[in-house]
């Protein structure tokens, strides 16, 4: 993780990766409740598209974070989740969303696991 | 190294710069979107060395940004390293035909990350030299065809200065009976007229790598001393017969394997000047048996060897030949 630097250099990466691993999981919560509210609406079809590419969205910012501050589980659920939807728009419509939000429930229940032992 | 890194997520920025800083990359500005990045590029009084965009943020992405970058002249070969999801390949392939240099994923591994900057930093720190010694190399006018070349990293080849002190040495100490021979391509005017300098030196050097080898145990120095000809000093006993060196030139310079000229569509010929040597009656330091070699040049056929001849002798400090 700290290849290449010194020890004081090695030290100031881990405290600052703590002190953005922290800020994450205050965050947490937040992007918990933005993914409720998607998962709510994305069964109305008037609704449907703006929410699974929001979703899509959100999953790809923690995709892109989560393992790098140490939620690798976290962050391939988000991964697989931002991919599903990818071929789902690619495809017809109406939206099928039922696997998006099976995959979407297993990423709620991460964050929750996540949430309770931190 | 002045770094750029565009995202539009607050914690991946914030991460970037702790893992940039503790390896040394200090000089670090944040951008939040693909249009609050091309602000500060535009408002930047340094130009940045290396930037880092997100591929994909709301607005105007890090693809459109990375063509916008490459639309700026001076930006034109700055490292770009784009931030990407490992599932995202179809987005690299567009950032790489958008002028991207490379790409890290999320969620990154420090070691990949800094790995991937420092070859960046190389990238930037070889691009500069590279662009100073274009400019330094068009700011130099193309030497004219008389002057001499000084010829580096063959066997045998210095430059004139340094065969004039070789020979006056080897005068003082006799260590073997010396002789010059003189040897002019004529084709090596029209390769000066229609190429650059850079390719005029790469086909002198390949003759001079040919020279080396036809002169190979002959003891032999030589240099260029300008208008197509070589100046050739080594053992007497040595050197071959001009005849012979003649047929074997012309076979050799014509092998494209041996002398290469891209930009000049020729065949070659040589001239080969008769062997001189001191005479008994000159003093040691004479070196009038050079400008005798060169002036042999003539006899051969040589356009133009007498105001090579003149010039050689004024930097010697030798009187001509009468």
């Amino acid at each position: 993780m700290t290849h290449g630097v010194g020890a004081a250099g090695a030290a100031t990466l881990e405290s600052g990766i703590a002190r953005i691993r922290e800020r994450f999981i205050l965050g947490l919560e937040d992007r918990e409740d933005e993914f409720l509210d998607y998962l709510e609406i994305v069964d109305d079809p008037a609704q449907s598209e703006n929410a699974i590419n929001s979703i899509r969205a959100k999953a790809h910012k923690l995709h892109g974070l989560a393992g790098t501050v140490g939620f690798a589980r976290l962050g391939s659920l988000a991964a697989q989740l931002e991919h599903h939807i990818d071929l789902l728009l690619a495809g017809p419509r109406p939206l099928e969303v039922g696997f998006a939000k099976e995959l979407l429930n297993a990423l709620l229940d991460e964050i929750e696991t996540i949430l309770n032992s931190e | 190294m002045k770094i750029l890194v565009v995202d539009d997520d607050e914690l991946i920025r914030e991460l970037l710069v702790e893992i940039l800083t503790a390896h040394g990359y200090e000089d670090v500005t944040q951008a939040e979107s693909g249009e609050d990045g091309l602000e500060k590029i535009q408002a930047a009084a340094q130009p940045f060395d290396c930037f880092m965009f997100d591929i994909q943020m709301p607005g105007k992405d890090g693809i459109e940004l990375c063509g916008d970058v490459r639309n700026m002249v001076q930006y034109k070969d700055t490292p770009v390293v784009m931030i990407t999801a490992m599932n995202n390949q179809d987005y690299i392939g567009r950032a790489f035909s958008a002028g991207a240099t490379d790409y890290v994923t999320k969620p990154f591994d420090t070691t990949e990350l800094i790995t991937r900057i420092r070859l960046a930093d190389r990238l930037q720190a070889e691009t500069k030299r590279a662009s100073q010694a274009a400019v330094t190399a068009q700011a130099k006018p193309k030497p004219p065809f008389s002057e001499p070349i000084a010829i580096t990293e063959i066997r045998g080849f210095v430059n004139s200065a340094i065969l004039e002190n070789y020979v006056l040495i080897n005068l003082e100490q006799k260590h073997f009976p010396l002789a010059a021979v003189a040897i002019n391509i004529p084709e090596l005017s029209a390769v000066h007229a229609g190429s650059g300098e850079g390719e005029f030196t790469y086909v002198l050097t390949d003759i001079a790598e040919v020279l080396a080898d036809l002169l190979c145990g002959a003891q032999a120095f030589m240099s260029y001393v300008g208008n197509g000809t070589f100046l050739c000093v080594g053992n007497r006993h040595k050197i071959p017969a001009t005849s012979e060196m003649q047929s074997d030139l012309i076979v050799m310079l014509n092998d494209p394997d041996l002398v290469y000229c891209d930009e000049v569509q020729t065949s070659f010929t040589a001239l080969v000047g008769e062997k001189s040597a001191p005479k008994l009656f000159e003093k040691r330091e004479d070196l009038r048996f050079l400008n005798r070699a060169l002036e042999s040049l003539s006899e051969a056929g040589a356009a133009n060897p007498g105001a090579r001849t003149k010039k050689l002798g004024d930097r010697l400090g030798v009187p001509f030949a009468a």
